[in-house]
């Protein structure tokens, strides 16, 4: 249940996405990387700090923006941390009879000692290798809370539960000037995190179906929304009419390209498939490939909540993660964009350490996230402990705010502003 | 309001709008008629309608997943009795489960049979038969649980978003609701869950401090026995029906249905009528129509053919953001602006172009269009107030009467109740 409290009631109906422009500011140049032959599921090293990687995509347009980008991954229902980050020491396989993870099957990363990644990361494990990967183990609010739907929002609004904004969304409302139509976009069927009090980002669910039908004109579709209601209900929905043609004509201009480099849709699959994460990052690089001025994207992708019959689904999760940030980085790199991205993965909660009946496990506390970009601090922040627990849980380390610091530090924000503390303790950004 | 106003109200919040010669006729019997009529359809002499999957290919390799979906879809256009399906929608909203999880039509249609057949009696019975419903014993994983090793899935999502609410429970409420209601399996060839003591733990649980509690009558009689459960149900349908329960309009009102609820034995249906009542005499705010019932109204309003929508209709739905039997997560889908989304309105702006163009010229709604008459097209989509200036001059604009239905169809007032 998301009651809607009349303060956002008003904030939504008070004028919003405009096609302004944005007002960035450098912060780096795009730096070029050279490609190499080879098949594009390989990335071979060439650099201390960056794989080659090889990539069938077309020259993308000459890119002008240098505005830093920001992707948030939500990896939703509540990510299984202990079988995400594996520890090599402790009572993981005692407390895990049936869905531990066999010790010969674990991935191991140079920058991550004491830990084995779940198998279906191996995409992962090269930038892990060379410095692009940080992985934040037991991260959590202190005084976790087992319901998917607080936590969520704990995590979304950065613990402010006054508020319905999003952290993202109060940087929208902090900026200087509008963004650009897509200049904050969600790749879901929400985007609270990028609700703010006076801005909101743009939600495009299916990149095949957004485009306004042939019969109506984009003229028609404005009119409706003038002159403004001073109903609040009714002004929000005018509002999100001009949003929407704003959105769909800027995006109109890059569709063919990106459904262009969708995976195949599965003529099987009814509505909600699997590969959320490989179809979100493929139009996020599209989105940032085509200069659209995207600063921050959200993905998310459903069906962590494995309280039962888990191996098989967390490994098909996890792989559609780490093979679609893979190609996400591929995409970048050989478009020379890469310097310009943060991405970072979060979940409301990690699971249970000891197992269920169900070949799964329930609601947990302290999960992981991890932070991929060229301008971080690799390697491991703090570690899956099983022998310190909670409730059975893992022991909240480290503050999701703490994530968030780096985040729109990344982005240039004023954090304290933000989150009304900058909570730097840990430092991720390099 | 006047009572043709009143009437579409009443079938915008508890059914799913009228074709407009059926608002006519509402209108002339009234408000409290039309109530009496919509709760009970029998004494009425309303004809039942017909099981919606009575025919449906149920088998999932010749598509039942998709078969479910688009048959109750023209259930709820076709429903001569739209209470009982507006009821079972709100429940499918509420007590939730999922095709992603339970991939099974067979299980999901019977799901909704109990709510079809049992959702305006006794709630707590209805929570009684839902915990050992095969549905739900897959979606939140009761199917699994054992006295060995419980799964709290089901037994936290009962406390949560189906009896009490956050705040009003502990983790060890939880563990023993999940205690006590483990040993239920489901199988292929049972036509019912199964109950098997092996599996169960029998040790007498401490519930919300009722001891005692080891089954599912007495986990459920603990939990509608918490204070906080009356209030809890009655929050819930001010917020389906009523609108804004922290507005003042709404002053009282969820403590008035709280007694109400108590008073009627814990019924559902009294607790909705009387709802509907207090709506009627003036509580309620504007709610935003979420997709589906949006979808329906406006293939009841035009008379339009579902079928037009083409094969890929349940791919719409999924454009939108809401497919029938495909909630997101067990707290179903959101409420209020949550759907004012490009995508979701980029989505029903389509929809509403295939609808416009398989509207019949004789349909009501464009004889008013045709008369320029856009006082009569506001009444026929029973929409309670005329269409402001912004809506009305978009509509005078567009090219063709097809264009200037489809922006009635997609205007803000039509995306509101």
């Amino acid at each position: 249940m998301n009651p809607i409290t009349r303060r956002r009631f008003l904030a939504l109906g008070g004028g919003l996405i405009a096609t302004g422009c944005t007002s960035g500011r450098p912060l780096s140049q795009p730096t070029a990387t050279t490609g190499a032959a080879g098949p594009s599921s390989t990335i071979a090293p060439t650099s201390s700090t960056a794989p080659a990687v090889v990539t069938t995509i077309a020259t993308p347009p000459e890119v002008v923006r240098d505005d830093r980008v920001l992707v948030m991954i939500e990896m939703a229902g509540g990510n299984d941390a202990v079988n995400t980050l594996v520890p090599l020491t402790g009572r993981y396989h005692d407390l895990r009879p049936t869905i531990a993870l066999a010790d010969d099957s674990l991935l191991a990363a140079s920058l991550i000692p004491d830990h084995g990644l779940h198998p279906a990361l191996a995409p992962l494990v090269p930038y892990v290798d060379h410095g692009r990967l940080a992985a934040i183990a037991g991260i959590g609010f202190a005084d976790p809370d087992r319901s998917h739907f607080v936590s969520t929002d704990r995590w979304l609004r950065a613990d402010r539960m006054d508020e319905t904004q999003g952290w993202l969304g109060r940087w929208l409302d902090q900026l200087p000037a509008d963004l650009p139509a897509l200049g904050a976009t969600s790749l879901a069927s929400k985007g609270a995190l990028l609700l703010g009090a006076d801005r909101y980002g743009t939600v495009i669910d299916q990149v095949d179906a957004f485009a306004f039908p042939d019969a109506l004109d984009n003229a028609s579709i404005r009119a409706l929304a003038e002159p403004r209601s001073s109903d609040p209900l009714l002004a929000a929905a005018q509002a999100a009419y001009v949003g929407a043609v704003g959105a769909t004509s800027e995006f109109d201009t890059i569709a063919d390209a990106v459904r262009a480099e969708l995976p195949p849709p599965d003529p099987n699959a009814f509505a909600y498939g699997t590969g959320a994460f490989t179809i979100g990052l493929t139009v996020a690089a599209q989105l940032l490939l085509h200069d659209v001025g995207a600063r921050v994207i959200t993905i998310t992708g459903q069906g962590f909540d494995t309280h039962s019959d888990q191996p098989e689904l967390h490994a098909q999760l996890l792989g559609d993660l780490a093979g679609g940030l893979a190609a996400f980085w591929s995409t970048l790199d050989a478009a020379g964009l890469s310097d310009r991205v943060l991405v970072a993965t979060h979940s409301e909660f990690g699971r249970r350490v000891r197992e269920n009946a169900s070949n799964g496990c329930d609601h947990g506390a302290a999960g992981v996230s991890f932070v991929m970009g060229n301008s971080i601090r690799p390697g491991l922040f703090g570690s899956i402990d099983t022998g310190d627990l909670i409730d059975g849980d893992l022991r909240p380390q480290v503050d999701p705010r703490t994530l968030f610091t780096a985040c729109l530090d990344w982005l240039g924000a004023d954090v304290e502003a933000i989150l009304g503390h900058s909570y730097d303790e840990v430092s991720i950004l390099a | 309001m006047d009572e043709r106003q009143r009437v579409a109200w009443l079938h915008r919040r508890a059914g799913f709008g009228l074709h407009p010669d059926a608002l006519s006729a509402a209108a002339a019997r009234g408000a409290i008629a039309e109530l009496d009529r919509l709760f009970d359809p029998d004494a009425a002499g309303v004809p039942a309608d017909p099981d919606p999957w009575a025919d449906t290919d149920l088998d999932p390799d010749n598509g039942g997943r998709r078969n479910i979906v688009v048959d109750w879809l023209r259930h709820l256009v076709a429903t001569r009795r739209p209470y009982r399906s507006r009821r079972t929608w709100l429940l499918h909203g509420w007590l939730v489960s999922g095709l992603g999880k339970v991939p099974v039509p067979e299980f999901m249609v019977d799901q909704l049979r109990l709510y079809a057949a049992a959702g305006g009696g006794s709630y707590p019975d209805l929570l009684r038969a839902v915990t050992t419903d095969r549905a739900m014993l897959v979606y939140l994983d009761g199917r699994t649980s054992t006295a060995d090793a419980p799964n709290e899935n089901y037994g936290r999502e009962l406390l949560e978003l189906f009896a009490l609410g956050v705040g009003n429970y502990t983790e060890a409420d939880v563990l023993a609701a999940a205690n006590a209601l483990t040993g239920w399996v489901v199988g292929p060839r049972l036509a019912t869950a199964r109950f098997v003591p092996s599996r169960h733990d029998g040790s007498p649980q401490t519930l919300l401090g009722v001891d005692g509690v080891r089954d599912v009558d007495s986990v459920v009689d603990a939990i509608v026995g918490h204070p906080a459960h009356p209030r809890f149900v009655a929050e819930r349908i001010v917020a389906e029906l009523l609108g804004d329960v922290a507005d003042p309009s709404l002053g009282g009102v969820v403590e008035e249905l709280a007694a109400a609820y108590v008073a009627a034995d814990m019924h559902l249906d009294p607790v909705v009528r009387r709802a509907l009542e207090l709506g009627l005499g003036g509580a309620r705010t504007p709610l935003v129509v979420a997709p589906v019932p949006w979808l329906v109204g406006a293939l009841r309003a035009t008379a339009a053919d579902p079928r037009d929508l083409g094969r890929d209709g349940p791919d719409r739905f999924r454009a939108m953001g809401q497919v029938p039997m495909i909630p997101p997560d067990v707290s179903g889908w959101p409420r209020g602006i949550d759907w004012f989304t490009a995508s979701s309105l980029v989505a029903r702006t389509n929809l509403a172009a295939a609808i416009a163009a398989g509207t019949a010229a004789s349909q009501p709604v464009r004889v008013a269009l045709d008369d320029g008459d856009l006082d009569a097209l506001a009444e026929h989509l029973g929409l309670v107030e005329p269409f402001t200036a912004a809506t009305a001059a978009a509509i005078r604009g567009a090219g063709d009467p097809t264009e200037s239905l489809a922006l009635a169809l997609i205007s803000p007032e039509n995306l509101l109740s």
